[in-house]
């Protein structure tokens, strides 16, 4: 791309401020994503009875749509991205309110709902919007006392969580639960307040196993691997211990013809198969990278609110990667957790499109703070001061 | 003081200046960023941690492969006879298999096939076709190069080879009873085949893997193999027999160097041996074999010494016991010794016999010989005796002269082998060495298989036998005259069993046998040959007892195999 740095328009402003590393890698995992759901969705569809290629079909359209949306929510300014959450996260919680009052249950979870023939995801789009709303109000109640932010954090973390509970869908609930806990602990919160925190969401979690007889049974089934049929975990580790390091070979693979969802939360394993560990590796190499440089270039950022929206998002993101992958390798108990951009579904890839988009959108260089920081040939003086700003 | 951002309801922009200031209160410090990314790369490195480890415990070590799920197979020794020839080997050939999902058009596919394969059927494997949810369909296994070649030029998708190991007999059906025979995934269904199986002489393999394991060496001597069968096929032509049967006994070691049942049957379709007309009739089927019987008879009465091969007995009078009568039908008139009683073959002089020896010393005496006990061989189970619930005086007659117990002709000759090779019973193998002794596979009757065999009857009583029937074939009037083989030495006995059928034994339906050793002055090889209902025909002389067709057969079988044994012929009859 030639792009002159006189120009003003937005989209070179965009190009100049982005973080291209971040881009490239994200632009990356979509590539391979296409060229992974050949691996494993044709099986899967076949065996719906549906046209070989109807999954692969459906990933590159939501894939081109998916960097659109990502590309078009990375051109916002901060003040864009906010709005923007808001606006989705009102959306989605009434989404997840309709999904209690008129949603069909799947598997015995009511989490989809039925919109023009589509069915969507609420929960899935709750989630970028409600790390970045937390964030305004962490930073809030750091900076502003008279306004009740803390306990508006709490509420509406509360509300999220309730509604995800009563889904049920415990492995969202605690992917959020950890993002929004995260995002406590790194807004300056007391340490104390946040190891008791983090009680309380282990006490959580174990109140779910006594509550919800399908978290005890897959959790059982973790620990003893021998109560209950554990098929699909089993298989899925065996696929990584039989692929290797080097595979069985594109289209060698078997675990695509016998695992529900290989196209989905078992696509990782069908990589282990079909393209062994090495391949695995890359990708998580790939994944760590975005979440890693999209937090430390949050960690820089000077403003509160926009530095902890970053860093929740690519907690968010990281965080539901690396569950995915760990229930792969038979680390964690089964759940409901997509990879991003590699897994099949559209609520799911638009979702996480959204949810790097408006990460992008935080991150870009802003260059007046980075002067302000730091500025060139100027000694340091107290800002505010100098700056004759009143409170 | 408040060093916080600005941020008025709704107005979220950030404010130029408002950097460092603001984290040193109300932002958390950059170690707290630090801990929970440190929390993160932590995470992403167990996962990577586990990933390694998975993928360094498989190494390999188990392959299931879904798109060949009968893959696997047997590789197994080839199996060569006493000299090294070669019986049985694997062979690398190609199976056809199918993946109806990358089939383009069906029709096409089994027209052509057909033309190459006309035996397929054509609508089933339409069908199988059409099963878009199968991914793998056996169409033919065990192609030979050249086949395969012609499916290949087809060259129609979704088509593919798998090499597999198919057992190959190269002496065609020499020796099929014995051989067994594989199934389809190579594995044993019956014979000494299926003694490799049980002794897990075989491996495991997916593919073609051929296995390293030595030829397994049997008794058997393709060349008198060959000859007995050939003779036994010439003799049902001759004698117009429903089969025959003919065995060649080492009766030093117990090793079997020709075992034949005509018709035979080919290894490459071992299921032919469940058809009754295909049975190995030296160990599939129990008969009455009539009077070569009168050898253990006679054998029992000499060894306890009750009598001698002297003494005499009165023949003239029939037996009666109970309601049965029985007498010689062509009597000699006056009394016998036991040596005429053997060469005359008097039913009524063995039945004297047996009623002097009693009814628990005749049972002592089978039992010894393991007449009584299921036999095992390395080609699997022989057939049970049959051994009459009540065994009274008529019983203990009539056994006398081979009726009422009924026994497969193998295990008989190995209770003969014990009486001419000088008094100890051998276990019957076909194993070269017997091998398969060790393997517990000796009836316990058959005491100590390694080495230490059982004294059965005196030296001198064997040697009494020999010369009995040495003289039953040498000298003018025998019965066994026709088996004189010219300078061979034979010896034996005939044996001219009357079939029951229904109830009653049919006077034209008869087992011929002839019992057979050579040569006689230290026997080393026993011969049974047996023919099933012969007819009568010219070249018997119109006759169907043994001494007119069995006792011939064994002669001309012989004269063929004593030179392959290396034993000598002689011009004079050499002193014992």
């Amino acid at each position: 791309m030639r792009v002159s740095r006189t120009d003003q328009s937005r989209l070179a402003q965009w190009w100049f401020t982005v973080d291209h590393a971040l881009v490239a890698a994200i632009l990356m995992l979509v590539g391979i994503g296409l060229v992974l759901s050949l691996a494993a969705s044709p099986a899967v569809a076949l065996k719906k009875g549906l046209p070989a290629f109807y999954f692969v079909e459906r990933h590159v359209v939501f894939s081109l749509a998916a960097v659109v949306v990502m590309l078009l929510v990375s051109l916002l300014d901060t003040t864009g991205v906010r709005r923007l959450a808001l606006a989705l996260f009102v959306i989605s919680f009434a989404g997840l309110v309709a999904v209690q009052l008129t949603g069909h249950e799947i598997n015995g979870a009511r989490r989809w709902l039925s919109i023009a023939g589509h069915s969507l995801q609420p929960s899935e789009f709750a989630k970028p919007s409600f790390a970045v709303l937390t964030a305004w109000l962490f930073a809030e109640a750091q900076g502003r006392r008279d306004m009740p932010a803390l306990s508006l954090a709490i509420a509406i973390g509360l509300a999220f969580a309730a509604l995800l509970v009563v889904q049920p869908d415990v492995g969202q609930t605690l992917l959020v639960g950890l993002v929004w806990g995260a995002q406590f602990f790194l807004s300056g919160q007391p340490v104390i307040a946040a190891a008791a925190l983090a009680a309380l969401g282990a006490a959580g979690l174990g109140a779910a196993y006594f509550v919800f007889p399908h978290v005890a049974s897959r959790v059982d089934r973790f620990l003893v691997p021998n109560v209950g049929d554990n098929s699909q975990v089993e298989r899925a580790i065996r696929s990584f211990t039989e692929g290797g390091f080097f595979g069985r070979g594109p289209g060698e693979g078997t675990i695509k013809t016998s695992l529900p969802d290989a196209h989905t939360d078992f696509i990782f394993a069908v990589v282990a198969e079909e393209y062994g560990v090495i391949a695995c590796l890359a990708l998580l190499a790939v994944f760590a990278f975005i979440t890693v440089r999209a937090f430390a270039r949050g960690a820089r950022e000077p403003e509160l609110a926009t530095r902890l929206a970053v860093q929740g998002l690519a907690l968010l993101f990281g965080l539901q990667a690396l569950i995915n992958m760990a229930v792969n390798v038979g680390l964690l108990p089964a759940k409901g957790m997509t990879l991003p951009f590699i897994s099949a579904g559209g609520s799911s890839m638009f979702a996480i499109s959204i949810s790097l988009g408006m990460l992008l959108a935080l991150s870009r260089r802003r260059p007046h703070q980075r002067r302000l920081e730091t500025p060139p040939l100027v000694a340091r003086v107290p800002l505010d001061d100098s700056m004759g700003r009143t409170r | 003081m408040q060093h916080g951002v600005m941020i008025g309801p709704g107005r979220l922009a950030p404010l130029a200046g408002t950097g460092t200031k603001l984290d040193k209160r109300g932002g958390g410090s950059p170690l707290r960023s630090a801990a929970v990314a440190f929390a993160i790369v932590a995470a992403f490195s167990t996962v990577c941690g586990q990933l390694i480890r998975l993928a360094a415990s498989g190494g390999g070590a188990f392959q299931i492969n879904m798109s060949a799920p009968v893959a696997t197979g047997f590789a197994r020794p080839d199996l060569v006879d006493r000299n090294g020839r070669l019986l049985a080997t694997d062979v690398e050939m190609q199976s056809l298999f199918a993946d109806p999902l990358l089939v383009v058009d069906r029709d096409e596919v089994v027209e052509k096939l057909r033309r190459i394969f006309p035996d397929i059927n054509g609508d089933e494997l339409r069908r199988t076709l059409a099963e878009r949810g199968r991914r793998f369909v056996w169409i033919k296994r065990g192609l030979s190069p050249a086949l395969a070649q012609r499916v290949h030029n087809l060259g129609l998708p979704g088509l593919s080879f798998r090499p597999e190991l198919r057992r190959a007999y190269p002496a065609g059906t020499l020796a099929g009873h014995l051989l067994g025979g594989v199934n389809i995934d190579n594995a044993a269904v019956a014979g000494v085949e299926r003694y490799l199986d049980q002794n897990e002489i075989v491996d495991s393999v997916s593919g073609a893997v051929q296995t390293d394991r030595r030829p397994v060496a049997l008794s058997l001597d393709i060349g008198v193999q060959h000859a007995v069968e050939d003779e036994l096929a010439a003799a049902i032509e001759t004698y117009r027999a429903k089969a025959a049967a003919g065995l060649v006994l080492d009766v030093e070691t117990g090793e079997v160097v020709a075992s034949a049942s005509v018709p035979t049957v080919d290894p490459m379709h071992p299921e032919k041996t469940m058809d009754a007309r295909h049975i190995d009739r030296l160990t599939g089927g129990t008969y009455e074999l009539g009077s070569i019987f009168k050898l253990l008879t006679v054998a029992m009465a000499l060894d306890s010494g009750q009598a001698a091969p002297e003494s005499v007995y009165d023949v003239t009078k029939s037996l009666t016991a109970g309601r049965f009568e029985i007498k010689d039908a062509h009597g000699a008139g006056r009394p016998l010794s036991v040596a005429e009683i053997f060469v005359k073959s008097s039913n009524v002089g063995a039945g004297l016999l047996a009623l002097e020896a009693g009814t628990q010393r005749q049972r002592e005496f089978l039992e010894a010989l393991g007449l009584l006990t299921p036999l095992r061989t390395e080609a699997g189970a022989v057939a049970e005796p049959m051994v009459p619930k009540r065994w009274d005086q008529i019983e203990t007659i009539t056994i006398a002269y081979g009726h009422g117990l009924a026994v497969a002709p193998l295990q008989f000759a190995a209770a003969a082998a014990a009486l001419v090779n000088g008094g100890e019973l051998i276990q019957p193998t076909f194993l070269k060495g017997g091998a398969g002794l060790k393997r517990g596979a000796t009836s316990k009757h058959r005491a100590g298989g390694d080495g230490a065999r059982r004294r059965v009857v005196s030296r001198e009583t064997s040697a009494r036998i020999a010369e009995m029937m040495r003289s039953n074939v040498a000298q003018q009037g025998g019965t066994g005259r026709r088996a004189d083989a010219a300078g061979y030495r034979v010896g034996g006995k005939t044996g001219t069993a009357e079939i029951a059928a229904g109830g009653r034994y049919e006077p034209n339906a008869v087992i011929a046998s002839f019992l057979g050793a050579f040569p006689m002055e230290k026997p080393r090889y026993l011969t049974l040959v047996m023919l099933f209902e012969p007819e009568r025909t010219a070249a018997s002389g119109g006759e169907i007892t043994a001494g007119h067709t069995a006792a011939p057969v064994t002669r001309g079988i012989v004269e063929r195999i004593a030179p392959m044994l290396g034993v000598m012929p002689l011009t004079t009859e050499p002193s014992r």
